[in-house]
């Protein structure tokens, strides 16, 4: 009996080295024997032909293997076919910003993609944070299960709720213990800090400066001791998010350090009828303002050593503080001119403190003193979504400041008010009809994206109107086309 | 009026990808005045800028592209958006074609009743025969110096050319000069083996051992059965005209499309169509070339998985019949439904051991299997209802994408089997056919 391997050994060495002679050959090749040619080489060939041939037909791969758990049914519908279409272009040619607000739309009608798009979704979520949110909330019970197979696609679905197994903590990987940690301090935030702090030096350093973030749900005064405690971590990163937590946890003793130090460098000094605030620095930081994470050295280069200091001490203040020693509502606080050319830094100190700690009426009285200078789409996000709308509004009706309205109309994301779309309708003929140049792409996206589709027509209208010669034909279409197709995808859903 | 066409079906007509793109542009109503379509055709006058204007006309059915405008892609961006538009639904019907398409339909008429009645040049059988006679010499001349080529390999040992990547190159050549392109193409496969990593003796040896075959098979092609010696001269490189293959009788069926798959990486790139007959069960398959592998214009690249067309073909001869040209279309493709699949690989198994039976050089077979895709290390697999699995072929295609549609499942899938695995093409979510 002559085997394949037999042959392939001979013919790899070469058959004038190593004659063979083809005797039998195994079933069922063995059956046509008959047809070998007289010479060796020719007759080796013949029989690799017929064992080729009847290893193909014949080779066994039926090796039984364990089948994965299946996803579990899911009673949410899929998107329908032509919303399914339109966010399969949109994953190809962006912008991303837009397929993150119809997935959004997408899931609050109660849809979830199809799973042929998952793959595609959960990779483009996986390098786009834009699209995370979105592409979590339409994943559906599919897609979560098919999260679970790569790391990166898990840690998108980190951002909406993760099943996690029960014993996540002690066994899991690194996402999906954060994910089992946040979901314990939903339930019960004393639970979840009492196992952090259990384990707590057992952590990386990496994972601890992660893991801290997770007690900013549910803050209380519960959590002080801990965090005081993590302000004398090993790592700067644990110790810098301890003391961004502590500064917003009413009556801690952290906020009473920083009242002390703020009204110590800043205060009210009267000449006669004037009223104007005076800056004191101090030389240097004691031990307990570097515990509490203040720094001599500026980050930046750039920032004199004194505007860092005066910068980090009035911004880790709480707000409160200036409306009680001064007496005086916001408005007027910020209103109040200040000694020595400080005052662009007391501002932004304030401008920071307000964006931390969300306080509109500190963010109001900023905005509405800083209407000159450079625009804060940060701030005016902690405005509620309609008032930060109508001061676009006004701001487009007098129309002064040009360079600042892109980025203002920006700072305002989807859904718009009709005023706003109308101001914004306004703002566009003006310039068109005004020989400008073209809005900046940016400014046009933002529109495409977010303006209410029942006003997609005043703005054909106008692309009607611009002249060929310009980029403001091409433009307008462009934008008209993208609302165009949101009005698609919406009705779609309905 | 056909039915509307998809956005791929249209772009698929597209010469190359920049008129693609060019059509995308062009396909907004805003440039376009007074299109409208009825009884087959679709017509649009196009508003470029400043005065430019192009009567543009198109019949889908055909198809057949009219417009003023001087490009020379065929068809022109304006044919493409105006086709994309009324494949979006954006072009309104009409009670009847504008003049100016009422006029090109009459002079297109015209010019094709002039074109048939033109008397075709007499063929020259004898000539002809003369020709096939010769070939057959220079082939069967050149297949005796490839055996004797072959059997020096084996004498002197494969061990030889271990990690070259182009050893039979010169061999290859020498059947480009004998007319046997189809040897040539397959020596030049086999010239990459031996740098293909571990167990290539063995691939290399079979490798030869089926040219082998094959020659041999040549020098008794007189004596084969026709069906065989029909796929003898296939694997040599016999051409066949299509007009021949169009003059074989129909076979007349709803064909579904079940697979389309890109050959990228061949020396001309091609698209693998695999139909299967509603009826008669029987597998079809619709080669397309394109040397730039865009695959414009050609209807038969143009079908997509999922489809399904009632139409004509006739098949190639050969063994397993497979490889069809297609002849009258009766409308236009339809929505069709999920295929029937095999629930079990053991059928699959028994298929191909009778196809390679009938042909032992075939390199692979469709198929539409129902299982599940399990991504295990170091290759995926696909396995039946009773747990049996084959290796999972995942090269050019998202195999996460097959996974997200079973969710662990059972799924159907259609693709090509071969000695390595399967290589699924399209997966049917419920009625739906997803590409790979």
């Amino acid at each position: 009996m002559t085997t394949y391997d037999e042959l392939v050994a001979a013919a790899t060495v070469g058959i004038a080295q190593r004659p063979l002679s083809v005797t039998r050959l195994p079933q069922p090749a063995g059956e046509h024997s008959t047809v070998f040619d007289a010479d060796p080489a020719m007759c080796l060939l013949d029989a690799v032909a017929l064992l080729d041939a009847a290893q193909r037909a014949g080779r066994l791969f039926a090796t039984p293997i364990p089948r994965p758990a299946p996803a579990p049914s899911d009673g949410v519908p899929e998107l329908p076919p032509l919303a399914s279409l339109i966010v399969a272009d949109l994953l190809r040619t962006g912008p991303a910003e837009l397929l993150a607000d119809l997935l959004s739309a997408a899931a609050h009608a109660g849809f979830r993609a199809p799973p042929a798009l998952l793959p595609t979704l959960l990779s483009a979520a996986a390098t786009n944070s834009a699209l995370r949110d979105g592409v979590a909330a339409t994943l559906g019970e599919r897609g979560r299960w098919l999260a679970a197979h790569q790391p990166e696609w898990l840690r998108v679905v980190d951002s909406g709720v993760v099943p996690v197994a029960d014993d996540a903590w002690e066994t899991g990987r690194f996402a999906e213990r954060r994910s089992w940690l946040a979901q314990l301090r939903r339930r019960d935030p004393d639970a979840a800090r009492g196992l952090l702090a259990e384990g707590w030096m057992r952590e990386t350093g990496e994972d601890r400066a992660e893991l801290i973030t997770v007690l900013a749900d549910r803050l209380s005064a519960a959590d002080e001791s801990f965090l005081e405690a993590a302000l004398d971590d090993r790592m700067a990163e644990v110790r810098r998010r301890a003391a961004r937590l502590l500064q917003l946890l009413p009556g801690s003793a952290y906020q009473a350090r920083a009242r002390v130090r703020a009204a110590e460098v800043l205060h009210r000094e009267r000449r006669g009828v004037r009223r104007r605030l005076v800056v004191t620095l101090p030389d240097e930081l004691d031990e307990s303002a570097r515990r509490d994470g203040l720094h001599v050295r500026p980050h930046t280069p750039r920032t004199g050593v004194k505007t860092w200091l005066l910068m980090q001490i009035v911004a880790a203040a709480p707000l409160e503080l200036w409306t009680e020693i001064l007496g005086a509502a916001p408005r007027d606080i910020v209103a109040l001119p200040i000694a020595d050319g400080f005052a662009p830094d007391v501002h932004a100190a304030w401008r920071r403190a307000a964006v931390r700690q969300r306080n509109a009426e500190w963010a109001r009285a900023l905005l509405d003193m800083s209407e000159h200078g450079p625009s804060d789409a940060e701030l005016a996000a902690v405005l509620p979504h309609t008032e930060r709308q109508a001061r676009v509004v006004a701001l487009l009706q007098r129309s002064a400041e040009a360079v600042r309205l892109p980025a203002e109309v920006q700072s305002c994301p989807p859904p718009w008010a009709p005023q706003l779309a109308e101001a914004v309708l306004a703002y566009l003929e003006r310039e068109l009809r005004g020989g400008r140049s073209v809005p900046t792409g940016a400014l046009l996206a933002t529109v495409a994206r977010a303006l209410p589709t029942d006003h997609a027509a005043p703005l054909c209208r106008l692309a009607e109107e611009a002249p060929l010669t310009t980029g403001w034909l091409r433009a307008l279409r462009r934008t008209a086309d993208i609302i165009e197709l949101r009005r698609r995808f919406h009705e779609e859903l309905q | 009026m056909p039915a509307r066409w998809s956005v791929d079906q249209v772009l698929a007509l597209a010469p190359d990808a920049a008129s693609a793109a060019a059509a995308r542009k062009v396909a907004a109503a805003v440039v376009w005045m007074g299109a409208g379509c009825v009884s087959g055709l679709v017509w649009g006058r196009y508003v470029g800028s400043g005065t430019l204007r192009y009567e543009t006309v198109v019949e889908p059915g055909v198809p057949a592209y009219g417009c003023s405008c001087p490009s020379r892609k065929f068809p022109c961006k304006h044919a493409l958006g105006l086709l994309l538009l009324w494949s979006s639904g954006d072009v309104p019907d009409a009670d009847e074609p504008a003049d100016y398409a009422v006029a090109w339909q009459q002079a297109r008429a015209e010019r094709a009743a002039a074109t048939a009645a033109r008397p075709r040049g007499e063929r020259d059988e004898e000539a002809a025969a003369r020709r096939a006679a010769r070939r057959r010499e220079r082939v069967t001349v050149g297949l005796a110096e490839l055996e004797l080529w072959l059997c020096d390999q084996v004498r002197s040992g494969l061990s030889g050319v271990s990690g070259t990547y182009w050893h039979a190159e010169p061999a290859a050549a020498r059947m480009v000069d004998a007319q046997a392109p189809g040897v040539a193409a397959t020596l030049r496969r086999l010239s990459a083996v031996p740098a293909s990593g571990e167990g290539w003796p063995q691939r290399l040896l079979a490798g030869y051992a089926r040219v082998h075959l094959l020659a041999r098979a040549h020098t008794q092609l007189d004596t084969l059965p026709p069906d065989l010696a029909a796929t003898v001269r296939n694997y040599v490189g016999y051409s066949v005209s299509r007009e021949a293959v169009l003059a074989e009788p129909a076979v007349r069926d709803q064909w579904l499309v079940v697979s389309v798959r890109d050959i990228a990486d061949a020396a001309i790139p091609a698209r693998r169509t695999y139909l299967r007959g509603d009826k008669t069960g029987r597998w079809a398959l619709v080669l397309a070339f394109d040397p730039q592998g865009q695959f414009g214009g050609d209807l038969d690249a143009a079908f997509e998985a999922g489809t399904a067309l009632d139409a004509e073909l006739h098949y190639y001869p050969g063994r397993p019949p497979l490889r069809v040209a297609v002849g009258a279309r009766h409308g236009e493709p339809v929505a069709g439904p999920p295929p029937q699949p095999r629930r079990r690989l053991s059928e699959l198994f028994d298929e191909w051991a009778t196809v390679l039976a009938l042909d032992p050089w075939l390199p692979e077979w469709p198929t539409v299997l129902c299982g599940v895709p399990v991504p295990c290390e170091p290759r995926w697999r696909f396995a039946d209802e009773t747990g049996a699995s084959v290796p999972l072929q995942t090269g050019g295609i998202d195999p996460w994408i097959l996974a997200a549609v079973s969710g662990g499942a059972p799924v159907t899938a259609a693709g090509e089997w071969s000695a390595d695995g399967f290589r699924p093409s399209t997966v049917w979510h419920r009625e739906t056919a997803v590409p790979l």
